[in-house]
């Protein structure tokens, strides 16, 4: 499988990654090789075989819904660049960003 | 027009769990403390941080699951879904993707016509919501920038996603409206529409007839983020006309997202779906899968309240009206207001009656609920008790209810501010008046043939049935103008 220039500008675009002409090429040979060794495992044969979702076999550990203390207004938007009202002000926002839920 | 094509609607519905804390990490929950006082690390997406689950919110959510005839997995993962907002700071949503928490439930709803319907429920999977944007500016697209407060980020969500079971407007507003209810007994969540803990997506296609492909195949438009199960409906009623009209001039539906303008009843396009969804899912690897046992899940339901359906079913065996139970089962504060005053007072449909009409009434003029009336149950059930003892009238105790809520005193104080301690109300009297004259035609001839103190007696007879309560001029009066109007004649 090789990945073409379209396919390295839609993944570098959703990474938010801008790309020069000259860097595309590059890019395009190091991930094409990245995808090459891990397709070895392809060669596997995994029929019934459970996939793995986490690397240690044990299962989520759940916490009492007990209020602990946070951080305060002051810390928890102190490494912002423009903090307006104990808020983070963030530029406009441009239609077609992707939003989700 | 000819309706050569089926409404096809999915809902999604998105509810946050009433948890002290947020899914991830301990800070709280609650809706409207100051901008980022409820925040700390893990929820303002800091590196090297770890997610814990919050159990609480693993219990609402399964409990609603089981609520809903959904199988719950004993087996079900976390995943992140990726995209860029400034509302969420890791720029991943931990949620669920293919092995959601429950799966393949049912919603019945009950269409004016016909039969009762089940809607199926694809999944409902686990997930925490993103924080919360100011946009400075009137609307978003001329906004100069945004400020973001993070105190819901974290905070946990499930998501139901129905399947695309739904054929009109009106059924999508009867499921919602069912939902909402199963959910407000299970007391899982706050609910409120409009301050975002209960939020609504609706996916809405039309089906040519004939059509024989995959449903997921047609062009599906997505409206996001309605604030109220009308405006749902609203925006569905909108959005079929609008394909159907471009069906008719042979257009492409675009598949999109589109917002919906309370104002005008109209959808707008947002964005092109096409380019914009590329969630690049995967494990989450920060959390293990969460296993639930067979006897905690058999637990969680062996203590589900009492639904909806049941108590349909135990208020019409109890001579409720079905159209009123429906009024009390969708409304749990009513529920519980009817449920408390019909404990201490014996005549159900008479309960039902006065919440129905005129509590309701002074219910909805002042701004309050069930939960909040300044007249509660207790009140309810006292000014009752005067009109079965008959110290006061029907009528009367509309009077009386009035001034219980306006200046809550309770209803025996109301009457003897207002002297109406006797009873002044002449229907009342009068029904009393004919029935003493039935029993005593002789003392009415007495009456006609000149003895005066025959009234007096009568009168005596009328006031022992009103336990004196009764107006004695006003009966005095009735007296005589029934028995000159009733039996004079006769003569
Ligand atoms: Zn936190």
């Amino acid at each position: 499988m090789d990945l073409s220039d379209a396919d390295i500008l839609h993944v570098a675009r959703l990474a938010r990654l801008h790309l020069t002409p000259d860097e595309l090429g590059p890019v395009r040979a190091d991930l094409n090789r990245v995808l090459a060794y891990v397709s070895q495992l392809q060669k596997l044969d995994l029929e019934g075989v459970r996939p793995t979702m986490h690397v240690v076999e044990t299962h989520a550990p759940l916490r009492e819904d007990r209020p602990e203390p946070s951080l305060g207004i002051a810390e928890a938007t102190k490494n912002g660049p423009v903090v307006e009202n104990g808020m983070f002000l963030v530029p406009r926002i441009m239609e077609g960003g992707a939003s989700g839920e | 027009m000819s309706r050569d094509y089926e409404v096809i609607v999915g809902l999604e519905v998105h509810v946050e769990l009433k948890t002290a804390t947020k899914l991830f990490c301990g800070c709280e929950a609650a809706f409207g403390a100051d901008p980022n006082s409820h925040t700390c690390p893990v929820c303002l997406g800091m590196p090297g941080v770890l997610p814990v689950l919050n159990r609480e919110a693993i219990h609402l959510a399964v409990r609603s699951a089981l609520a809903l005839n959904c199988e719950v997995r004993p087996f079900s993962k976390f995943d992140r879904k990726q995209y860029f907002y400034p509302d969420l700071p890791k720029a991943y949503q931990i949620s669920q993707f293919d092995e959601p928490l429950a799966e393949y439930g049912w919603v019945t709803i009950r269409p004016a016509s016909g039969e009762g319907r089940r809607i199926g429920i694809r999944r409902i999977h686990v997930e925490e919501d993103a924080g919360k944007l100011n946009h400075l500016g009137q609307r978003l697209g001329d906004a100069t920038g945004s400020l973001v407060d993070l105190n819901r980020a974290g905070v946990p969500l499930i998501e139901i996603v129905s399947e695309p079971d739904l054929r009109s407007a009106e059924e999508a507003r009867l499921y919602l409206t069912e939902l909402r209810a199963i959910l407000s007994y299970l007391d899982v969540s706050d609910l409120r529409m409009e301050e975002g803990s209960m939020r609504c997506d609706a996916n809405v296609s039309l089906r040519p007839v004939g059509y024989e492909g995959a449903l997921e195949d047609l062009s599906r438009v997505e409206i996001k983020n309605v604030n109220s199960i009308r405006n749902v409906q609203r925006g569905i009623e909108y959005e079929v006309e609008r394909q159907a009209e471009m069906l008719l001039r042979g257009e492409r539906i675009v598949k999109e997202t589109r917002g919906f303008d309370d104002a005008t009843g109209r959808t707008y396009s947002q964005r092109s779906k096409e380019e914009a969804n590329d969630y690049r899912y995967f494990p989450e690897p920060d959390l293990p899968p969460l296993v639930l046992s067979a006897e905690w899940i058999e637990s969680v339901r062996q203590a589900l309240p009492a639904l909806p359906d049941a108590i349909r079913e135990a208020l019409v065996s109890r001579g409720i009206p079905p159209k009123d139970a429906e009024v009390l089962v969708l409304d749990r504060e009513a529920y519980q207001y009817w449920l408390q005053a019909t404990e201490r007072f014996e005549d159900d449909r008479l309960v039902t009656n006065w919440m129905l009409s005129d509590v309701a009434r002074l219910i909805n003029a002042r701004g309050e609920s069930y939960a909040k009336a300044a007249v509660g149950p207790d009140g309810l059930v006292e000014l009752l008790e005067l009109i079965g003892s008959g110290k006061i009238s029907g009528r009367m105790a509309k009077e009386v209810l009035e001034a219980m809520f306006e200046t809550g005193k309770r209803a025996e104080e109301v009457v003897k501010e207002k002297g109406m301690s006797q009873i002044t109300d002449e229907g009342a009297i009068r029904s009393i008046v004919e029935e003493v004259l039935k029993q005593h035609p002789a003392v009415i001839q007495d009456y006609l043939s000149g003895k005066e103190k025959a009234l007096a007696f009568l009168v005596g007879q009328v006031m022992k049935q009103t336990r004196g309560q009764a107006k004695p001029d006003l009966v005095n009066q009735l007296l005589k103008d029934v028995i000159h109007h009733d039996y004079n004649t006769a003569q």
